[in-house]
C-alpha cells in the first residue's frame, strides 16, 4: 500500500505542466530519432543530455526516460516499412514486419508493433513499480558463467534462422564471428584481423553494418529486381484497415504478455539489454508458438514478440539504475552520468534520499507509455502509405537515409564505406541463398560471449566446473537442451509413430 | 501520387533538420571565445576511452559542461565514448585524426599503462599531452556479506588455498590491475584477477558475490558504501582519505608501504596538435579548474585531489611516470623484455 501511495504522489509530480511537457517532448523526439536508421536510444540520450543540465532533475530524467522508451516505439517504423531497423533492438522486428508490409499489411504490422510495445512498456513499468529493487537484486545473482549460458541460449536461435541448408547457415555464422573479431580484442587489447589498418583497430561498428546489410542491401535488390517490387499493393491504407481483427488480437496478446515478462527480466540483468531481449523473445516464440512456421515470413506474432520484449527491457533497465546505481547497458550508463551531473548520488539510497525524483520518474512512465501509443497510432495511416511510394522514388530516398544515418553517428566516411561494403556482401549472400540473419546474430553475441567466458575462466582458474556450479547455469543449460533437442526428438517420435502406424496399416 | 511523394520528401528533410538541430541547438548564437589566438571552429569532439558512466566519462562530461556553460569554449562538446582494448581503441582513433585541433580526449594514467602493457600500436607518448586536472585514489572493497573481511583474512586464505581469492577490477594493465599486481607482489600471495569491462560490471559482480574483493575509485563506490552494501577495507593512497573514507586504513598502516597507486586524470590531444590550440586548451582547462563549480561538484564530490599542470608540465610528469610504470610492470612480469 505504501508503494501505491508513493506511486500516486509520483503520478501527481509527473502531471505538473513542466514535467508533462518534458514527457511529451522526450516522447516525440525519441520516436523521430528512433525511426531514423543509425540513431538509437544511446545517441538520442547522449545528444539531449547536455541540454538538460539546467533543468530540474525530475523534469530532465522524465524527458530522457521518455526519449529512451519511445525510441523503442520508433525503431519499428523503418524496420517494418523499408526493412531498415531504426536501431538494433528492432532487427528482429524487421524479420516479420517487412514481409507483412510487402503483403500490403503494413498498417497491421505497425499496429501490432505499437500495441505490443505498449503492453511491453506497461508490464515493465508495473514490474518496476512493484518489484524493481527486488528484481535488480536478483539480477546480481547472474555471474559471468550464467551470462555466458544466457548468450549461448540466444545463439541456439541460429539453428532455426539457418534456413534450409545447414552448411550455408553455418557459413554465415562463421562470417559473423569473423567480422565481430576484427579489431583490438576486448580482454587483452591485441589486434585481430586488422592488417595494421588504423581504422580497423576499433573494429567494425554495428550501425554501418546493420544499415548496409538491411537498408542499402535492399536498395541494390530493388534496383536489380525492380519487377518484383512493382507488384506491391497500391490502394490507400486507412486506419480502419490497420486495426487488428479479433483473431489477430488473440494471436498477439498472449505473445506480448509472455515476452514482456522475459523482456523486463533481461533488461534487469547486468550487461544485457533490449537487443538481446528481442533476440531471446523471438527465438522462444519461434519454438513455442503454434504459428511458428509462419514466423520469418510475415507473422504478427514475430513483430509482437520482438517489440513487446524490447520495450519491456528498456523499462527493466531502470530497475538496477534506480535501486542500485548500476547501469544495465549503454543508454542507462549515460543516464547514470546524468544523475551525477544533476547533483544526485546514484546508489541504493536514491529511493530514500530523492523519492520525488524516483517516483516522479516512475509515475511519468505510466503517462509517457500511453502518450507514445497515441502518437504512434496517429502516425500509422501516414506511415503505412510509405510502402505505396513507387520504387523509382523510394531508391534515392532510402539511399540518402542510409548514407546520412551512417555518417552522422561517428562523422566518419570510413563507416560509410563499411556500410556500402556490407550492402554488397548482403547482396552476394542473398544471391548465394546464404541467410544474413545468422551473421548478424553471431556478430552481436559472440563478443559478449567471449568476454563472459574469459571472466569465468579467470574466476575458476581455467576449470570448466564453474559453468555448472550455480543453479541458474543448470536451469539455462536445461533450457538450451530443451530448445535444441525437443524439436528433433518430437520429429523422430512422430516419424517413428508414422512408420509404426504405416506398418500396422499395411499389416 | 506526386502529392504523396512530396510529403515524404518533406518529412525526410524535416527529419534531417531535426537531427542537425538536436546536435547544434546547444551552441550559443554568438561566439564568446577568447579574443585573438586560436579558437575551435566547430563542435569539439570529446573522446572518452571507456563506456559511459565511469570515472573518465564523468570527468569529460564535467569539463565539457563547465567549459561551455562558463563561456571558456565558444563551441560545445560532443562526448564520444570509445570503450575497448583498455583504452587502445580510443588511442588508435586519436592517431587517425592526426593534427585535428578540434578533438580532445580524457587521459588517465591507467590507459597509459594499458597501452604499454598491451603493446598497442599507439601509446600515450604518441599523442599530445594536455593539462593534468586531478589525482584520484583507489580503494579495495568487500561485500558486507563476503567471505573475507580484511586484507589480513585475504592473505591467510590465499596462503591456505593459492589462487582461490578473486579480485575484480575493470580492464587489464591499468591502475586496477596495477593495484592487484602490487598486492600480489608485496603481500607475496597467489591471488586471481578477474577483469570486467567497466567498474559498473565489477560492482555488479561484487554485489552478487561472484568476486571476493573489488577495486574502485571512491566515486565509483560511494553510493554503495553509504548504503552499507560495500565496505572499503584499504586504500592504495599514501595517506588516509577525508570524509566518509577517513576510517579506511592505508596499506602502509597494514604494514606494506610499497603498495601505493594513484590515478592521474588529464587530457590529451591528437598527435601533432598545433601550438596555438594547445595554448587555447591550457587556458580553457585552467579556467575550468578554477571555477567554484569544479571544486564543489567535481573535486569534493568525487573525493579527488585538485591539481593543475600545464601541457608542458604534464609532458614532463607523464614522461617520468611512464618510466615508472614500465619498470614496475617489468618487475612484476606483466611486460616482458
Amino acid at each position: 500500500m505504501e508503494t501505491l501511495g508513493l506511486l500516486m504522489e509520483g503520478v501527481a509530480i509527473s502531471l505538473t505542466p513542466e514535467n508533462l511537457l518534458a514527457c511529451l517532448v522526450g516522447g516525440l523526439l525519441g520516436m523521430c530519432l528512433g525511426s531514423m536508421p543509425g540513431v538509437g536510444s544511446l545517441a538520442g540520450v547522449s545528444l539531449l543530455l547536455p541540454l538538460t543540465f539546467k533543468m530540474n532533475p525530475t523534469a530532465a530524467i522524465i524527458m530522457l526516460a521518455a526519449l529512451y522508451y519511445s525510441t523503442m516505439y520508433g525503431g519499428c517504423f523503418s524496420a517494418i516499412l523499408v526493412n531498415i531497423p531504426g536501431d538494433s533492438p528492432a532487427i528482429m522486428t524487421a524479420l516479420d514486419g517487412y514481409p507483412l508490409a510487402r503483403q500490403g499489411k503494413a498498417g497491421k504490422a505497425l499496429f501490432s508493433a505499437n500495441l505490443a510495445s505498449w503492453i511491453g512498456g506497461a508490464i515493465g513499468i508495473l514490474a518496476l513499480t512493484l518489484i524493481g529493487p527486488l528484481a535488480a537484486k536478483f539480477g546480481l545473482q547472474f555471474g559471468s558463467p550464467d551470462l555466458a549460458w544466457l548468450i549461448i541460449l540466444a545463439l541456439t536461435s541460429i539453428g532455426w534462422i539457418i534456413g534450409d541448408s545447414p552448411s550455408r547457415g553455418l557459413l554465415a555464422t562463421a562470417l559473423g564471428i569473423m567480422v565481430a573479431s576484427i579489431g583490438l580484442d576486448a580482454a587483452l587489447g591485441l589486434p585481430r584481423f586488422s592488417f595494421n589498418n588504423v581504422y580497423l583497430f576499433s573494429g567494425i561498428n554495428m550501425v554501418p553494418m546493420v544499415i548496409g546489410m538491411f537498408g542499402f542491401g535492399q536498395v541494390i535488390d530493388m534496383v536489380v529486381n525492380r519487377d518484383n517490387f512493382k507488384k506491391m499493393k497500391t490502394e490507400r491504407i486507412t486506419i480502419k484497415e490497420s486495426l487488428l481483427s479479433q483473431e489477430e488480437l488473440k494471436r498477439i496478446l498472449p505473445v506480448s504478455f509472455r515476452q514482456s515478462c522475459i523482456g523486463t527480466f533481461v533488461g534487469v540483468l547486468p550487461g544485457a539489454g533490449a537487443t538481446m531481449s528481442a533476440f531471446l523473445s523471438y527465438i522462444i516464440e519461434k519454438r513455442i508458438n503454434k504459428n511458428r512456421d509462419l514466423m520469418g515470413k510475415g507473422a504478427v506474432e514475430g513483430v509482437a514478440a520482438s517489440e513487446s520484449s524490447n520495450n519491456a527491457a528498456a523499462i527493466g533497465a531502470f530497475a538496477p539504475l534506480l535501486s542500485l546505481g548500476i547501469p544495465g547497458g549503454g543508454t542507462t550508463a549515460v543516464l547514470l552520468g546524468g544523475l551525477m551531473m544533476w547533483g544526485l548520488q546514484p546508489g541504493p539510497m536514491l529511493f530514500q534520499t530523492n523519492p520525488d525524483f524516483v517516483w516522479g520518474l516512475i509515475g511519468s512512465m505510466y503517462i509517457g507509455n500511453v502518450v507514445c501509443l497515441l502518437i504512434s497510432i496517429a502516425f500509422i495511416p501516414f506511415l503505412a502509405n510509405i510502402v505505396r511510394i513507387p520504387t523509382g522514388y523510394m531508391i534515392p530516398c532510402i539511399t540518402a537515409v542510409c548514407v546520412m544515418g551512417t555518417f552522422s553517428t561517428n562523422n566518419s566516411m570510413f563507416d560509410v564505406y563499411v556500410m556500402i561494403a556490407f550492402a554488397a556482401i548482403a547482396y552476394i549472400l542473398k544471391q548465394a541463398k546464404i541467410p544474413s540473419a545468422p551473421l548478424l546474430l553471431a556478430y552481436v553475441l559472440t563478443p559478449m560471449l567471449e568476454m563472459y567466458l574469459r571472466q569465468s575462466f579467470d574466476m575458476s582458474g581455467g576449470s570448466l566446473g564453474i559453468f555448472v556450479s550455480s543453479p541458474i547455469s543448470i536451469v539455462l543449460i536445461l533450457l538450451i537442451f530443451v530448445f535444441c533437442l525437443a524439436p528433433v526428438m518430437i520429429n523422430t517420435l512422430k516419424k517413428k509413430h508414422n512408420i509404426e502406424g504405416n506398418v500396422i496399416d499395411e499389416g | 501520387m506526386k502529392q504523396w511523394f512530396s510529403v515524404i520528401c518533406a518529412s525526410f528533410m524535416a527529419a534531417s533538420v531535426l537531427l542537425t538541430a538536436c546536435s547544434g541547438s546547444a551552441a550559443p548564437s554568438e561566439s564568446k571565445g577568447t579574443s585573438g589566438g586560436w579558437a575551435p571552429k566547430s563542435e569539439i569532439e570529446f573522446v572518452v576511452p571507456s563506456a559511459p558512466g565511469g570515472g573518465s566519462d564523468t570527468n569529460a562530461r564535467m569539463i565539457a559542461d563547465i567549459a561551455f556553460t562558463g563561456g571558456f569554449s565558444p563551441k560545445n562538446f560532443k562526448v564520444n565514448n570509445m570503450p575497448g582494448g583498455s583504452g587502445g581503441v580510443a588511442f588508435s582513433y586519436m592517431a587517425t585524426k592526426k593534427g585535428n585541433d578540434e578533438i580532445l580526449m580524457v587521459l588517465h594514467n591507467g590507459q597509459i599503462m594499458s597501452t604499454l602493457v598491451n603493446k598497442s600500436p599507439v601509446v600515450a607518448s604518441d599523442l599530445t599531452y594536455l593539462p593534468v586536472v586531478a589525482f584520484d585514489n583507489l580503494l579495495l572493497c568487500i561485500n558486507k556479506n563476503g567471505k573475507y573481511k580484511s586484507v589480513e583474512e585475504m592473505i591467510e586464505a590465499a596462503k591456505a588455498n593459492p589462487g582461490s581469492v578473486k579480485i575484480g577490477g575493470s580492464q587489464r594493465g591499468n591502475t586496477d590491475h596495477l593495484c592487484f599486481e602490487m598486492m600480489r607482489k608485496y603481500l607475496n600471495v597467489d591471488i586471481t584477477y578477474v577483469q570486467f569491462n567497466s567498474s559498473g560490471e565489477t560492482m555488479s559482480a561484487l554485489l552478487g558475490d561472484h568476486v571476493d574483493f573489488g577495486i574502485f575509485n571512491p566515486s565509483e563506490c560511494v553510493g554503495q558504501v553509504e548504503a552499507g552494501e560495500i565496505q572499503p577495507t584499504a586504500t592504495f593512497a599514501e595517506n588516509r582519505l577525508s570524509g566518509k573514507f577517513a576510517q579506511v586504513r592505508t596499506f602502509k598502516e597494514i604494514g606494506y608501504p610499497d603498495i601505493l597507486v594513484t590515478e592521474v586524470r588529464a587530457l590529451a590531444g591528437t598527435p601533432g596538435m598545433s601550438a596555438e590550440a594547445i595554448a587555447f586548451y591550457d587556458d580553457m582547462i585552467r579556467k575550468v579548474t578554477e571555477t567554484e563549480r569544479w571544486k564543489t561538484e567535481y573535486i569534493e564530490k568525487n573525493y579527488l585531489t585538485p591539481v593543475y599542470m600545464t601541457s608542458a608540465e604534464a609532458k614532463k610528469f607523464f614522461d617520468e611516470e611512464t618510466q615508472k610504470y614500465n619498470s614496475i610492470f617489468k618487475e612484476v612480469g606483466i611486460i616482458q623484455g
